[in-house]
C-alpha cells in the first residue's frame, strides 16, 4: 500500500501502459465511452425527450447552485425539464449504473468464493434473504416512518443471515462443497421467496401489495437522490476491496488448498467477501426490487472477453454491469410508454437468451478464450 | 535442516489419521514418502504446509511452522498438490504469475522481475513456448510441468509434493520426475510408484496406519518383508548400482 502511494506513476505505466496490458486500457477507455453516452441516452429517453443540450445545462446550473455560486444567467429552461432531469432522470440513470456495477461484482465474488460458475447473490439465496428482510420492513409498516434506511438495513440482515445459512449448510467436515453449496443455495432461496411470498399474501392493503410485487419484480423507479450516497459506498468499498484482494482471488478460483499454499489466508478472505456480498445485495435489493440476472451473466461475458484475472474482471464486469443495467431501464420505460414494465423481467429475459447462447457455444469453459 | 517434525500427530473428524510422525529432512535432499492408500500419506503433507491443523511441532528451516503466517510459509516451501480449477480458465503464464501472490502487496502489480521468474520458471520445466495457451486444455503431464513452474516462481528453497504422477502415462512420470530432480532444491514426495521412489529418492519414509514403519536408503527400506507387511504383495527385490533396487512386482497377498 504505502510503496503503492509513493510510486504510483511507475505502478501505472506498469499497470496499464506496458504493451501486454495496452487490449484492456482501450476497452477500459471504450467502456467508459459507451457509459456516458448510454448514461445520456437514458436521461434524454422518456415520455418526454430532452436533448443532451439541455442536459448540459441544467447539470451545470445545478452544480454552480450547488457550488453557491450565483447565476446570472436567466433560467432558459422551463422547471418542469429541470424537475424531470435533475430530481427523476438523473438519480435513476445514477442508481441503475450502480445496481448494474453492484450486483456485477458481486456475482464475480461470489463465483471465485464459492469456485463455482454458477453461484450468484440470486442462486444462492441470498437476495431473496434481502427480500425477505426488506418486505418485513414494507409490509410490516416500518417503512414510512425509517424511510430508505430501515429497509436497506433490514435486507442487509436478511442477506446477512441467509448468506450465513447458506455457508453453514455447505461445509462437510469443516469444508465448503461445492455442489452442497448450490443445493442448500436452493434451498434457502426457496425458503425465502415464499416467506416474501407469505408475507405479500397478510399484505393488509390492495395498495401496499402491489407495491411490494411491482418492487420485487425490481424497478429504478424509486431511485431518488438520498438513496445514492449509500449505494455508491457499498459499491465503491466493495470495489475497492476486490481489486485490493484479485490476486488472491485468482489463487481462490483456482482450488481452496491451492490459495494457502500461495499464502492465501482463504478463510478470512472468504468471510470479508461474503459479508460484502451481502452488504451489496441488501443495499441494492432495498433500492430497486430483484433484479436478477446480472450477476450471473455479466461474470460470465467478461471473462469471455478478458479470461478469468480477476484484475482484468473486476473493473471491466463493473462497467459492463452498469451499461447492461442502464440500457436495460431504457428498455423497460420505453417498450409499453408509458407504462413501465418492471427491470427485473427486461435482465432475465435479455440475460437468459445471452447466457443460452454462450453455453450452446461447446468450447465455452467459463473464462477461456 | 530444511524441515523437521516432532510426534506430529493430525485428527479428522474422531479418527486419528497421522499419529506422533517425526521425520528429519537436510537441505537438498530428495526425501520419498510412500505407503499404501489411506496411510495418511497426504494427510500428512497437508500439516506440513499447514492446511491442516496438527498437533506435534513443525519446523521449516528452523522455524517453527505454526508461528509463521501462510504467507511467509509460501515463500520457503513451495506446494505441488492434486488440486485443478475446474471451471475457470487461465492462460499459462497467468497460473505461473499466481506463484508470485507470497511476495505481493494489495494492489502491487507485476513488475518486470516477476515476468522473468515466470518466463525462466516456464524454461526450466520446458513449456515456455504454452505461456499463451489455456491451461484447462492441457494435458495432465503439461498441467503438472505449468504446477512446477508455478511452485518455482515462488523461489522457496522446499518443495513438497503430492503424488505429482499420479494420472501420468510412463513416459511422463520419469520426465516429471527428472525435471524435478534438476530443480537442485530439498524435496519431500509422496510418490505411489514404489519404482520411481527407488530410483530418485535419496531417502525414503514408510507411512502405514498414520505411523512410520521403516525409513533409510533405498536398498535398506525396500525389502521383501517389507513389500509383504505393509504393501501387501509378493515381489522380487533386485538389487542395482548406489544402493538402489528394481522392484518385480509378483503377486497381490
Amino acid at each position: 500500500m504505502h510503496k503503492l502511494w509513493k510510486n504510483w506513476p511507475e505502478v501505472f505505466i506498469q499497470n496499464y501502459l506496458q504493451k501486454s496490458n495496452c487490449y484492456f486500457f482501450l476497452m477500459i477507455i471504450g467502456l467508459a465511452t459507451v457509459l456516458f453516452f448510454m448514461a445520456v441516452l437514458a436521461v434524454s429517453t422518456g415520455a418526454v425527450t430532452i436533448t443532451g443540450q439541455e442536459i448540459q445545462t441544467v447539470i451545470i446550473r445545478k452544480i454552480r447552485l450547488l457550488l453557491g455560486q450565483n447565476i446570472t444567467e436567466t433560467a432558459i429552461l422551463n422547471k418542469a425539464y429541470e424537475h424531470i432531469i435533475w430530481d427523476i432522470r438523473l438519480p435513476r440513470v445514477l442508481l441503475g449504473g450502480l445496481a448494474g456495477a453492484g450486483l456485477a461484482i458481486a456475482g464475480v465474488a461470489m463465483q471465485a468464493v464459492a469456485k463455482n460458475s454458477l453461484a450468484d447473490p440470486y442462486i444462492l439465496g441470498i437476495s431473496s434473504g434481502a427480500s425477505t428482510g426488506a418486505a418485513l420492513v414494507m409490509v410490516g409498516g416500518l417503512f414510512e416512518r425509517w424511510s430508505y434506511y430501515g429497509t436497506s438495513i433490514s435486507a442487509f440482515c436478511g442477506a446477512l443471515f441467509a448468506t450465513a445459512l447458506v455457508f453453514l449448510l455447505s461445509q462437510r467436515s469443516g469444508r465448503m462443497d461445492r455442489v452442497r453449496l448450490i443445493l442448500s443455495g436452493t434451498a434457502i432461496s426457496i425458503l425465502f421467496s415464499s416467506t416474501t411470498s407469505l408475507l405479500l399474501y397478510m399484505a393488509k392493503s390492495k395498495e401496499q401489495m402491489q407495491r411490494v410485487v411491482f418492487w420485487l419484480m425490481g424497478s429504478l423507479g424509486g431511485a431518488q437522490w438520498e438513496v445514492l450516497p449509500i449505494a455508491f459506498i457499498v459499491v465503491l468499498v466493495a470495489v475497492l476491496f476486490l481489486l485490493a484482494n484479485a490476486r488472491e482471488l485468482n489463487a481462490m478460483v483456482f482450488g481452496e488448498e491451492t490459495a494457502m499454499i500461495l499464502g492465501v489466508d482463504s478463510n478470512t478472505l472468504r468471510k470479508h467477501i461474503v459479508l460484502l456480498v451481502a452488504a451489496i445485495a441488501g443495499t441494492i435489493v432495498s433500492v430497486c426490487g430483484m433484479i436478477g440476472f446480472v450477476g450471473f451473466v455479466i461474470p460470465h461475458m467478461v471473462r469471455l472477453l478478458v479470461g478469468s484475472d480477476h484484475r482484468k474482471v473486476i473493473p471491466i464486469s463493473c462497467l459492463v454491469g452498469a451499461i447492461f443495467l442502464i440500457e436495460c431501464d431504457i428498455l423497460a420505460r420505453s417498450i409499453i410508454q408509458p407504462e413501465e414494465l418492471p427491470i427485473g423481467i427486461i435482465t432475465a429475459l435479455c440475460g437468459a437468451p445471452f447466457f443460452i447462447c454462450i453455453l450452446y457455444k461447446s468450447d465455452y469453459s467459463f473464462g477461456g478464450q | 535442516m530444511a524441515i523437521r517434525t516432532e510426534q506430529v500427530s493430525v485428527t479428522l473428524g474422531n479418527s486419528k489419521i497421522v499419529s506422533q510422525v517425526s521425520i528429519q529432512i537436510n537441505k537438498g535432499e530428495f526425501v520419498g514418502l510412500i505407503g499404501p492408500n489411506g496411510s495418511g500419506k497426504s494427510t500428512f503433507l497437508k500439516a506440513l504446509y499447514n492446511v491442516l491443523k496438527s498437533e506435534g511441532d513443525i519446523f521449516i528451516n528452523g522455524r517453527s511452522s505454526k508461528a509463521v503466517s501462510l504467507k511467509e510459509l509460501a515463500k520457503e516451501v513451495a506446494v505441488l498438490i492434486q488440486e485443478n480449477s475446474a471451471e475457470f480458465d487461465f492462460k499459462v503464464e497467468e497460473v505461473v504469475l499466481m506463484g508470485r501472490t507470497p511476495y505481493k502487496e494489495l494492489f502491487e502489480s507485476d513488475n518486470n522481475a516477476d515476468k522473468d521468474i515466470v518466463k525462466a520458471a516456464l524454461e526450466k520445466v520446458n513449456m515456455l513456448s504454452f505461456a499463451k495457451r489455456s491451461f484447462i486444455k492441457l494435458s495432465g503431464g503439461e498441467k503438472q510441468r505449468v504446477l512446477i513452474a508455478r511452485a518455482l516462481a515462488q523461489q522457496a528453497e522446499i518443495m513438497i509434493l503430492d503424488e505429482p504422477t499420479n494420472h501420468l502415462d510412463v513416459r511422463h512420470q520419469l520426465q516429471l520426475v527428472d525435471i524435478i530432480r534438476s530443480l537442485k532444491l530439498t524435496i519431500f514426495s509422496a510418490l505411489h510408484d514404489l519404482n520411481i521412489a527407488a530410483i530418485y529418492c535419496d531417502r525414503i519414509y514408510v507411512l502405514n496406519h498414520g505411523s512410520i514403519v521403516a525409513d533409510g536408503k533405498v536398498n535398506d527400506v525396500l525389502t521383501t518383508e517389507l513389500l509383504r507387511d505393509v504393501f501387501g504383495i509378493d515381489a522380487i527385490i533386485h538389487p542395482k548400482n548406489n544402493s538402489k533396487v528394481y522392484i518385480e512386482y509378483i503377486r497381490a497377498i
